[in-house]
């Protein structure tokens, strides 16, 4: 009778051993069965595949870049939530709240550096993992959608680092925002030479769609902080799981086809002179067991040792970075003091500097076409091989090569020639507008990559490589643009070698 | 690494701050101080942490006494910075819990370093560096009435108002809407920053009462296209100006806090305390006209300024037509219309300025030229071109004589006196007397003729 409360008491004893069995739901960790069951019982971890080929483990082959995009993604979203704990949206407070945080809220600082520092790291590795996956051709069927939607990623990543550069109210965040906006309403430009603008006003609604207003003030500030921590970070994780899923539906990491097939090394030395074929499945120890028929090994633990390695990683630079560089915050916002020059957020220089030669293609017209080229990319080429092989092989590199050299050349000899001898309107001063808006470095550069790209599919025969010699094109074009308009510009938009240079006040 | 990293951040936070270390020394030098029991038991009790005086009324919070704790504290008067006692009896009228420090002394409150508090440095981002020593006085004058602080605390900014009056500034310059339209306002030349001046030629710190104490020694220096002339007066009257420029600042005081003398000075602005013919030509005419005897080549404006006290002017110059000139001043050129409602002198100022001009007229004469019926014109134009036009040019900025086709000339100058001031002219200076037999043989038709010409100028 009293057997019941002889259970209760072992029941007691057992408690903690069954609560951690439920936790785990598993054995332990001693055969590829439990090690399974660890990944696909976890709702956290049920997004990998529990086996991973051993080739997208390699870090030559990713480099981790989209695990730190994630890692980035992660302290941003941890630290953001944390800033929104002080941060005050209107234009009244946001300033002292920034000040706050810098100054007096235990760890704010910290948190704050962090959170610009991954922001920033974010907006570089997006970019980076954009460029391996291109290069290692692995927007190839079937993963054309998951290119597409990691395009509207990146563009999301940059909506976001946008909307939050404003957020702090200082005099960096109110004429950068102004920049950005002027770019962003830029079609103006195109209506006004067509004498359009009072009729049908495009770029005009952009602006007050934005700002809310005909220029930035509290209407943008409580906009674009409502896009930050909601609007955009709703979309973008969406997206993200999309991108995650199409991973896993794709077939997992892109991958050379070859060796997938071929044996494991070292496992079974092949005679020649004698055939092989599958006799039996036999139960227990066979020669397969634990080598994996496709070179795959289990995720657990593996790959998430990996992704720790990479988070604690991407930790440790961010931390590391905001110990030694505090995010800047310069004095008030002031509409009556404009910054001179006004800058927009670096990763937007390179279009501050197409828009110094005509506002509308560098801010719309160019970007669109870009825009609209990295996503038609897996549909333009549609060849086969050199999946998941950087640069497709030693033709590709090669192209690479060429074009990397070829583009330099291009890009750095027309910026020379245009601040040493200016464009058209030096010229002709009278020259009408819209003739600026078609001929203009920008539309040079946009129209002899075109050419060398077409010349390159000509040349060899290939799709694959005209678009390696495209993207290789645009690649140096943005960084070589955002370089020039980061380091070199300097009041009214004139070029200096260094700040030094820069005229005093 | 990721840990050891948070390690550093958290001591660096926690263990490292100036102010930490700042009140750790204070605790000794509280313990050093005390003479009894009592004070080395509050010695004792004093705990490291952040100190602030939280003013919502003015929307600051004020961490200075985090690290200046004994600014209440009496025994710490021979103690350096940042431990010493406030000077002075300000803090008596200035309960710190009320307005804080910022409110007086600028710089940056929330700040928690002393480099980032006092904002003097360029790389520190604030618009408002701290205020020391005797610029402090300058806040005083945002809140007070100047002329109630000379003996109470703010003896510059005083000076300050004085040597702004004295100057003649409102000649060009308006303050609560009265004064000159050449310069620009300044009600709130104390809210520029120094990013809102122009510092290429000013030598020294980036501080904008250098920028004023440079420019008001030699505008042209600071500001190459300045028309505005040099301040009178040594180096302590700059000071002294420059303090009063920087006190003109907008605040929005809350009613608990507002001073009764902000009171006065508002309305003292509205309602002047009347001020004589003397002093108002001091402070709106002297700083063109000077004593207004002769005719006057003014250097930075580059323009000749009319003595609107030469006797044969005011021989002819009734209230009236003195008045209404200046009610309409000289459009087109540095002369400003001074009627309420431009310059912002009431008639009655007006008038008493005219009576203080008239005060100095020395002879009386009617005016009995007499145009005749039908003049010519085209005449007039040929002997203007012939006679005239060397001093008096046609555009409003060439002359070196007045310029006709002001729209106040045209109006006040009825013709018979145009006519007697062709015929008798100004003795004494270029412009003689055309009709008269010694100087010129001008006909009275000839006379009438160039009035009707000087009429169709414009």
């Amino acid at each position: 009778m009293y057997s019941a409360l002889r259970a209760f008491r072992e029941n007691l004893r057992q408690l903690p051993s069954n609560f951690w069995a439920t936790v785990r739901r598993r054995g332990p960790l001693k055969s590829d069965r439990s090690r399974s069951q660890a990944v696909f019982s976890n709702l956290f971890l049920h997004i990998h595949s529990v086996k991973t080929h051993k080739h997208s483990l390699k870090v030559s082959y990713t480099m981790g870049l989209g695990l730190f995009a994630a890692a980035f993604l992660g302290i941003v979203t941890v630290t953001g939530i944390l800033l929104m704990v002080y941060y005050k949206p209107t234009p009244d407070q946001a300033y002292a709240s920034i000040k706050e945080i810098h100054y007096i809220v235990p760890t704010g600082r910290m948190i704050r550096n962090l959170h610009r520092w991954s922001a920033h790291g974010m907006v570089v590795v997006v970019f980076l993992h954009m460029a391996r996956v291109f290069y290692t051709g692995s927007y190839r069927r079937p993963r054309e959608f998951n290119w597409f939607v990691g395009i509207l990623l990146l563009a999301l990543t940059l909506a976001l680092s946008f909307t939050g550069y404003l957020l702090p109210w200082d005099q960096l965040a109110y004429w950068a925002i102004t920049i950005g906006v002027n770019i962003a309403s830029s079609p103006r430009e195109l209506t006004d030479a067509l004498g359009l603008t009072q009729h049908f006003d495009p770029g005009g609604m952009i602006r007050r769609l934005l700002l809310g207003a005909n220029s930035v003030g509290a209407e943008a500030l409580i906009r674009f902080h409502l896009l930050h921590v909601m609007v955009l970070p709703i979309f973008l994780f969406t997206l993200l799981g999309v991108h995650f899923w199409r991973i896993r539906k794709d077939g997992g990491l892109s991958r050379p086809e070859t060796p997938d097939t071929a044996e494991p090394e070292g496992f079974f030395a092949k005679n020649p002179d004698k055939t092989y074929g599958l006799m039996a499945v036999v139960r227990g120890r066979s020669e397969a067991v634990g080598k994996g028929p496709e070179n795959t090994v289990s995720s657990w633990p593996t790959l998430f040792i990996t992704e720790m390695a990479i988070l604690m990683a991407a930790t440790a630079l961010v931390l590391a970075l905001s110990l030694a560089f505090d995010a800047p915050l310069k004095e008030i916002a002031n509409p009556a003091v404009p910054e001179n020059p006004a800058k927009a957020p670096w990763y937007f220089l390179g279009l501050q500097e197409l828009v110094s030669y005509s506002a509308f293609m560098g801010g719309i017209g160019i970007p669109i076409i870009v825009l609209i080229g990295l996503i038609l990319i897996p549909y333009l080429d549609r060849e086969k091989g050199g999946v998941g092989i950087w640069f497709g092989g030693k033709e590709g590199a090669r192209v690479a090569l060429t074009s990397f050299v070829f583009s330099m050349v291009v890009v750095i000899g027309l910026l020379a020639f245009v601040i040493n001898f200016g464009w058209l309107r030096q010229w002709f001063p009278a020259i009408p507008q819209i003739l600026i808006t078609f001929i203009n470095p920008g539309t040079v550069y946009s129209l002899v990559f075109a050419l060398w790209s077409l010349w390159v599919i000509r040349r060899h025969n290939s799709t694959r490589m005209g678009a390696i010699a495209l993207f290789t094109c645009f690649l140096v074009g943005y960084i070589i643009l955002t370089y020039v308009g980061t380091v070199h510009r300097g009041p009214n938009w004139d070029f200096y070698w260094s700040k030094a240079d820069w005229p005093t006040h | 690494m990721t840990l050891l990293f948070l390690l550093v951040a958290a001591a660096r936070e926690n263990y490292f701050t100036e102010w930490r270390s700042t009140q750790r020394e204070f605790r000794s030098l509280l313990l050093s101080k005390a003479e009894n029991e009592s004070d080395v038991k509050s010695a004792r009790s004093f705990n490291v942490e952040i100190r602030q005086a939280v003013i919502p009324d003015l929307a600051s919070i004020d961490r200075c006494v985090s690290c200046h704790l004994g600014v209440d504290d009496p025994r710490m008067a021979d103690v350096p910075q940042p431990f010493t006692t406030h000077p002075g009896a300000y803090l008596e009228d200035h309960d710190l819990d009320r307005f804080g420090c910022t409110v007086c002394h600028l710089g940056q409150g929330q700040a928690t370093t002393r480099l980032e508090a006092h904002a003097l440095s360029e790389e520190v981002y604030w618009d408002w560096p701290v205020l020391t020593g005797p610029w402090t006085q300058a806040t005083c004058g945002t809140c007070h009435d100047p002329t109630h602080l000379t003996d109470r605390g703010a003896p510059l900014l005083g000076l300050g108002l004085a040597a702004f009056q004295a100057n003649g500034c409102l000649g060009c310059h308006k303050l609560g809407g009265r004064g000159g339209t050449l310069g620009p306002a300044l009600d709130q030349v104390g809210d520029k920053t120094s990013h809102s001046l122009p510092f290429d030629h000013v030598e020294g710190d980036r501080q904008v009462w250098t920028w004023h104490q440079q420019h008001l020694l030699s505008p042209q220096t600071v500001v190459p296209d300045s028309t505005m002339p040099a301040v009178e007066g040594d180096a302590k009257t700059r000071h002294a100006l420059t303090i009063y420029l920087l006190s003109l600042r907008t605040t929005n005081l809350t009613e608990s806090l507002t001073p009764f003398d902000r009171y006065q000075r508002r309305y003292r602005i509205w309602h002047t305390e009347p001020l004589s013919g003397a002093e108002l030509y001091e402070q709106f005419c002297q700083a063109c006209h000077e004593d207004g005897t002769e005719t006057v080549f003014h250097d930075s404006l580059d323009v000749t300024i009319p003595g609107i006290m030469h006797p044969d002017f005011l021989a002819t110059a009734t209230v009236e037509f003195l008045v209404e000139n200046l009610r309409l001043g000289r459009a087109g050129t540095p002369m400003t219309a001074w009627a309420e409602d431009s310059g912002g002198l009431t008639d009655d100022e007006l008038e008493r300025i005219a009576e203080y001009l008239l005060e100095s007229r020395t002879e009386v004469r009617e005016v009995t030229f007499e145009p005749v019926a039908d003049p010519d014109v085209e005449n007039g134009r040929l002997l203007f071109e012939n006679e005239c036009i060397d001093c008096h040019e046609l555009n409003a900025d060439d002359g070196e004589a007045p310029w006709l086709g002001s729209p106040g000339f045209q109006a006040t100058y009825s013709d018979p006196l145009m006519g007697h001031t062709i015929k008798f002219g100004r003795r004494d200076s270029l412009m003689i007397g055309y009709g008269e037999e010694e100087d010129g043989d001008f006909t009275d038709r000839q006379v009438s003729d160039l009035v009707a010409y000087i009429r169709t100028l414009r």
